[in-house]
């Protein structure tokens, strides 16, 4: 078994040996080793490359040029032992002479793995091998998602799968998407030189993938054949496909949601969450006309919606007016479950009624399926879509900070989400961004908010990584830089922040702002000023999610 | 930074967004009469030889600026005897970013790109340039010219500022291979790129004039060369934009006159030189030039003494190659850079071993995937040849990457750790 990581990774030659290659799919809990024998801020599924051929059966491995992430893993890996480790140059271009050169680096790989396994190359399994290679596509049952942009692995693909019930998610990402580009491949080959000059050619001239020097047409092809949406994935430290879903994002016609992982299996929750409302979004279009996400139809009297954040639950109960009766903020605490009883317990006392008054819940939020009592979950994305339509009829950009994310959303005029993006992997620009400096400064959040007002000049914290602005806290309250400038210059940092996410959201004006942050008097301002707009809040911001989930559960 | 500059360059970054074409003229303004002070009110802390090389570096950012129409847009490894054979003006991507931080106006070109949906990750050297292409402070160069070498940013940076500025792009590939295959491969695709350009630019290329080129880098080279058995003992007062400019020079600078004039001048300078003890540092990849927590350490110091930076040396090979197209092509495919890490840990030995270096600092650009990749291999290797080694993260542009605290203890720390000069 040959592990190889790229699409390009010659598998039919192998073929040729009656090899089988398999695609490494790394998802380590951790990249203890590699952050160590290369770095930190190397890209995440070079990392996990190494993790694996450290921890995984690997015996022969050959690697591609493909980027200089993978010219440093195969530097790694060199130093270890494997049975068989090669190294494919790749040429950037992909002209007749790039398919020459090509054709050569294959044959001294062909050779080089003979003289490593004592066997003959021969080109009748390598051509079947080809054949196989270039089938077209399967049409698909069910309306396309594509899934595109760098590796996802099994891990995200199965993911989407699952968020995505009755749709086919297809695999167009780097490692994902093979197919050989020899439409006609020849019956047979007179000399092993002409068919490694003509395999050479099929393997450049795949779709490119956006390290090849010529990909002309690749973004519009990967646009039209992207079906009923589209989810980008960029993983943290390859930079390619960002470029990618920047010319994407502009002129996205269907769903678009972008997410960036690092390989691990850690962000699951925020990468469910995203899915799920991807997932709702998308359903939403589908049904045209009918874009509301509604409940049973029944008659309902009392509804409830309950946020279960990762700082505070809230609740809110309904009438089938949609007028709030009852509502509640209760810290999370160790237990989400117990702590959406007694939140729902409080809205239900507020408002007179019992929990057997209530013809509907939808629970929200991180904890939402860890709830015992929830009837439906529906994610905090489209609830707050809801609820902001609730609170600010005119809003069009709604942007949520809460104590571990950042997200706006773009809502139309019926309080749909038209669009959304979220913060990635860090807590710069979030309320627990706020609440470390709060901390190195000795004070709370509520002085903190109160002195961001009273500031008389500028102070640059330049760090936006949550400990390195700490530190330049700490070295400013040293040189005795009065706190309420220090204060200011954070909330003008965590602003700066949240106006990228909003441009990278393609945020308008109709600016409203809920979550915990919200309430932080000069982040606000500071944001107002830097988008040159007004931004609304209200004294109810804190409870949208819930208001959302309510307004769901009631069907309006 | 002084606040005169700092409140500069916040007058230039509001202008990005609103006027590019007026902020762009700011900047050039900003740098002419920064060259007017270097000439005539130059740094004398410095030798004759670098007061001059930032005289000529200055030259090298306003001409391009200053006419766009003959501007050629290129990477750090690009050859550019071609281009200064034709008469016109290379750029790099690297030049333009590092010279935005130093009128304290890079900040909003790298948030302009991140606006833009570019990764935050991605080199902040190019993310910079991609911030200038899409805000248009960028003019549109004549042509963009640039080589796979010696990192991914090269495939995404030009290929988007083509795009949004509509100049022409050549791209010159570089194999991972360092034989004569690969010399030829790259010789014959800077024939072509010329032959490209002169349709382009409506200039022929005069044949004796790129063989003249060519020479005076191979006599830059030569110099240079001789230059470095020197650094073990002699002192030479350097900081760390001095050697960023040298950068410049043995780079897109080969084959200029006045690189050649620089190179005769340290020369000089350093054979007139006294000998001094001190630490002697090897600086690896580029640097935080602007950051006071390093330059308290390194500039103008003997001891610590910032006897040599990699990236002055990567490209210099004695070669006796004739054609012209060749020894263009053979720099580039041989450079330190190319191919596995050996090649780089090889050279960072001899380098090492040549200017008795008593430590090394590898400094991990924020975004370069390249060096961070083979960080741990090089730290291992140097210290195998009993030359401590620092690996220090930072960010070469992004002031927001650079933590003052952390570097401050690093390096401190580090020197306390390396003794008092023998």
């Amino acid at each position: 078994m040959i592990y190889t990581t790229c699409k390009y990774a010659p598998e039919e030659l192998f073929a040729g040996f009656g090899e089988e290659c398999r695609r490494l799919d790394p998802n380590p809990a951790s990249f203890s080793c590699a952050d160590g024998c290369a770095h930190p801020n190397l890209c995440g599924f070079a990392k996990a490359v190494i993790e694996a051929a450290q921890a995984e059966d690997v015996r022969e491995i050959v690697l591609t040029d493909c980027c200089d992430a993978m010219r440093r893993t195969y530097d790694v890996l060199r130093r270890q032992s494997f049975d068989f480790i090669g190294f494919l140059p790749l040429p950037h271009k992909r002209g007749e002479r790039e398919i020459r050169r090509f054709a050569a680096d294959l044959r001294a790989l062909a050779d080089a793995y003979a003289a490593h396994s004592g066997r003959t190359f021969s080109r009748a399994p390598a051509l079947r091998a080809c054949a196989a290679a270039a089938q077209p596509e399967e049409q698909a049952g069910s309306p396309i998602v594509t899934l595109t942009g760098a590796h996802g692995g099994s891990l995200l693909l199965e993911k989407a799968r699952w968020a995505l019930p009755g749709y086919t998610v297809r695999d167009d990402t780097c490692s994902g998407s093979r197919r050989l580009n020899g439409e006609n491949v020849p019956a047979g080959f007179e000399t092993d030189e002409a068919f490694f000059l003509w395999y050479a050619g099929a393997l450049l001239h795949m779709r490119p993938c956006l390290r090849m020097a010529d990909t002309a047409g690749r973004t519009q092809a990967v646009r039209e054949q992207a079906g009923a949406g589209m989810i980008v994935h960029t993983v943290k430290f390859c930079d390619y496909y960002s470029f990618e879903y920047a010319a994407l994002k502009d002129a996205a016609e269907i769903p678009l949601l972008k997410i960036e992982t690092d390989t691990t299996p850690q962000s699951s929750g925020q990468l469910k969450t995203r899915l799920e409302a991807f997932a709702e979004t998308l359903n939403a279009q589908q049904r045209g006309g009918d874009r509301r996400v509604t409940e049973e139809k029944k008659e309902i009297r009392f509804a409830a919606g309950i946020d279960s954040g990762s700082t505070s639950t809230d609740a809110v109960v309904m009438d089938r007016e949609g007028r709030i009766l009852g509502q509640a903020i209760l810290p999370t605490g160790m237990s989400a479950s117990r702590s959406a009883q007694e939140a729902l317990k409080a809205a239900l006392g507020e408002a007179g009624l019992g929990p057997e008054d209530l013809d509907a819940v939808v629970a929200t939020g991180y904890g939402r399926d860890a709830l015992e009592m929830q009837k439906r979950t529906v994610t905090e994305i489209t609830c707050h879509a809801k609820g902001a339509h609730y609170l600010f009829p005119q809003a069009r950009t709604l942007i949520d900070i809460g104590g571990q994310d950042s997200k706006v959303i773009r809502v139309d005029e019926t309080g749909m989400v038209e669009n959304f993006i979220m913060n990635d992997k860090c807590a710069a620009g979030t309320g627990r961004f706020l609440e470390m400096q709060a901390r190195a400064l000795g004070l709370t959040m509520e002085e903190m908010s109160r002195m961001g007002l009273t500031w008389r000049s500028e102070v640059e914290i330049s760090n936006m990584c949550t400990v390195f602005a700490e530190s330049e806290v700490v070295s400013l309250v040293a040189r005795d830089t009065p706190l309420p400038d220090i204060i200011h210059g954070l909330n003008r940092s965590v602003a700066a922040k949240t106006v990228s996410l909003i441009r990278r959201g393609r945020g308008e004006p109709g600016y409203a702002m809920t979550g915990g942050v919200s309430r932080n008097a000069g982040v606000v301002s500071c944001l107002s000023q830097a988008l040159g707009a007004p931004v609304e809040v209200s004294e109810l911001s804190q409870l949208c999610g819930a208001i959302g989930a309510a307004l769901i559960a009631l069907g309006r | 930074m002084a606040d005169w500059v700092r409140g500069f360059g916040a007058y230039v970054e509001k202008q990005y967004a609103l006027r590019p074409a007026y902020a762009r003229r700011l900047l050039l303004a900003a740098y002419r009469a920064y060259g007017f002070k270097l000439r005539h009110l130059p740094n004398r802390e410095l030798p004759p030889s670098k007061q001059y090389l930032a005289t000529v570096c200055m030259d090298c950012m306003v001409r391009p600026l200053a006419h766009p129409e003959r501007q050629v847009l290129t990477s750090i490894f690009t050859p550019c005897e071609v281009f200064h054979a034709m008469g016109l003006y290379p750029m790099c991507a690297e030049q333009f970013a590092t010279y935005a931080n130093g009128a304290g106006a890079e900040h909003g070109l790298i948030e302009a790109a991140e606006r833009a949906g570019i990764a935050e990750t991605f080199c902040s050297y190019h993310k910079a340039v991609t911030g200038a292409a899409v805000t248009g402070v960028l003019p549109r160069p004549l042509a963009i010219v640039n080589t796979s070498l010696a990192c991914d940013a090269n495939n995404l940076t030009f290929r988007k500022a083509a795009e949004l500025t509509g100049a022409p792009q050549y791209y010159i590939d570089v194999p991972w291979q360092t034989d004569a295959d690969a010399v030829d491969y790259v010789a014959e695709q800077l024939r072509e790129m010329a032959a490209w350009l002169s349709d382009i630019a409506g200039r022929k290329l005069d044949g004796e004039a790129l063989r003249a080129c060519v020479a005076r880098s191979k006599e830059t080279i030569r110099l240079l060369c001789e230059v470095l058995p020197l650094r073990r003992t002699r002192y030479v007062p350097a900081e760390l934009t001095s050697e960023l400019y040298e950068v410049l020079m043995v780079h897109n600078a080969l084959g200029m006159e006045e690189t050649l004039q620089y190179a005769s001048m340290l020369l000089r300078d350093y054979e007139r030189a006294g000998e001094r003890p001190g630490r002697r540092i090897l600086w690896l990849h580029s640097n935080p030039f602007y950051q006071k927590a390093v330059q308290r350490f390194f500039n103008y110091r003997s001891d610590p003494f910032l006897a040599l930076t990699e990236m002055c040396y990567d490209p210099l090979l004695c070669s006796e190659e004739t054609d012209p197209w060749r020894a263009m092509a053979e720099r580039l495919v041989m450079n330190s850079f190319n191919g596995p890490v050996e090649r780089r840990i090889g050279k960072a030995v001899r380098m090492a071993e040549t200017v008795g270096a008593d430590g090394a600092v590898l400094f991990c650009h924020w975004g370069c995937k390249e060096t961070c990749g083979a960080a741990a291999a090089i730290r291992d290797a140097l210290e195998a040849e009993h030359i401590p080694t620092l690996i220090l993260n930072g960010d070469g542009v992004d002031r927001r990457n650079a933590p003052d605290g952390q570097t401050s203890t690093r390096i401190g720390a580090f020197l306390e750790m390396l003794g008092e000069p023998s």
